[in-house]
């Protein structure tokens, strides 16, 4: 998965999707490569305004372990509007979300 | 620590920053009914870290935009009058209420969720066919009303923050807990001087309480978007407790289950890829 943000946006630590060509097809900078202050630096001197950023790929087991977390504090957010039966369609519908593997 | 009373706070808020010049004069400007784009960009390009940071908006993956939005005019047309004053208001208030290292509230996690609302409130306006650049404006400044608080009573509302953070009561129950007043009536008289629309203003001061006998639609979008940002959450281990549904809302705006499944990926998408600070 990728996630396209804006250079303002890049932060330290994300990893580019994709390899960065200059107009002549020359590599830039290689796909992969992790994010420093340094290199933001130089791509807002490029003049780029939008990059692609490789979301962090998890092995089944830490996707599964992520969505346990998820629904785990969802159910912990929802404690005191439990009782509420909009409440309940509304956590069961984030809880589906979660579930699915989707989300930040 | 006593509890801080409404008249304390009145005193403070007439001693707040006021809003910088440029952005007071726009937001002034943009509330007489016809505005005239020529002398609202030439207002606005006289500061050039508003335009900065409106331009930045414009040109994020928020609004998937196919051409590089380079002037305060692409930006009025493409985005429109109500997503730019929601930016002008965002930006000058994060300038005059700005991120203190000593603050009990963490500002990402308070920007995240309010793009989260902007982004819901957006997303269900269009849905229901209200003003969806009014909603945007909303949601981006519906908590500004916990920015004043901190603001001036950094202390008591370090604890407040702390009861939240924790999940030990709902954010509004903590503050009436150490003030005579929520966020939402302070957010509301701060921003009677800022010339935003009533239906904004509304939605700043309501969010939480909205009127059932005079309903109206960007509060009602506002109260359930910030109820889906919060179950959302910020991060994966948020434990900001949800705030209380109003039953009347949800039955106005009729969210059924296939536009809820729908929604909130869009609604998580879309503020992930607009960050304010």
């Amino acid at each position: 998965m990728t996630l396209t943000v804006s250079v303002w946006d890049l932060r330290a630590g994300m990893h580019l999707a994709e390899d960065l060509l200059d107009a002549h097809g020359m590599l830039l900078v290689p796909a992969g490569t992790e994010i420093d202050d340094s290199l933001i630096a130089r791509l807002e001197n490029f003049g780029l305004e939008q990059v692609d950023i490789a979301e962090p790929t998890l092995s089944a087991e830490e996707q599964a372990e992520l969505s346990a977390r998820r629904l785990e504090f969802l159910t912990r957010r929802f404690a005191i509007v439990n009782q509420d039966p909009i409440a309940q369609r509304v956590q069961a519908a984030i809880a589906r979300y979660f579930a699915s593997g989707a989300g930040s | 620590m006593s509890r801080v009373e409404m008249s304390d706070a009145d005193w403070r808020i007439q001693h707040l920053p006021a809003l910088s010049e440029v952005a007071a004069d726009a937001l002034k400007l943009m509330a007489a009914g016809d505005v005239p784009l020529g002398k609202l960009e030439n207002l606005v390009n006289r500061d050039q870290a508003l335009v900065l940071r409106i331009l930045r908006i414009a040109n994020s993956p928020f609004y998937g935009l196919s051409r590089r939005v380079a002037t305060i005019h692409d930006a009025i047309v493409l985005l429109g009058l109500e997503t730019v004053r929601g930016v002008i208001a965002a930006a000058a208030v994060m300038h005059i209420f700005p991120d203190q290292p000593e603050s009990g509230m963490n500002r990402s996690r308070f920007w995240t969720h309010s793009v989260q609302v902007a982004a819901a409130g957006k997303l269900i306006a269009e849905e229901c066919g209200f003003d969806a650049g009014i909603a945007f404006c909303a949601g981006l400044l519906h908590d500004v009303g916990r920015l004043v608080m901190e603001f001036c009573f950094p202390e008591n509302y370090a604890r407040v923050a702390a009861a939240c953070d924790a999940g030990e009561m709902q954010i509004t129950t903590a503050e009436l807990s150490h003030f005579a007043f929520d966020h939402g009536q302070m957010g509301g008289r701060v921003a009677s001087g800022w010339h935003l629309p009533d239906s904004i203003h509304l939605a700043i001061a309501a969010h939480h309480c909205p009127a059932a006998d005079h309903p109206n639609p960007i509060v009602d979008v506002i109260h359930a978007g910030d109820i889906l940002a919060h179950g959302l959450g910020t991060f994966p281990e948020d434990l900001t407790l949800v705030p209380g549904l109003d039953a009347e809302v949800w039955r106005r705006l009729d969210l059924g289950e296939s536009l809820l499944a729908q929604l909130l990926p869009r609604i998580d998408k879309l503020s992930r890829g607009m960050q304010l600070l």
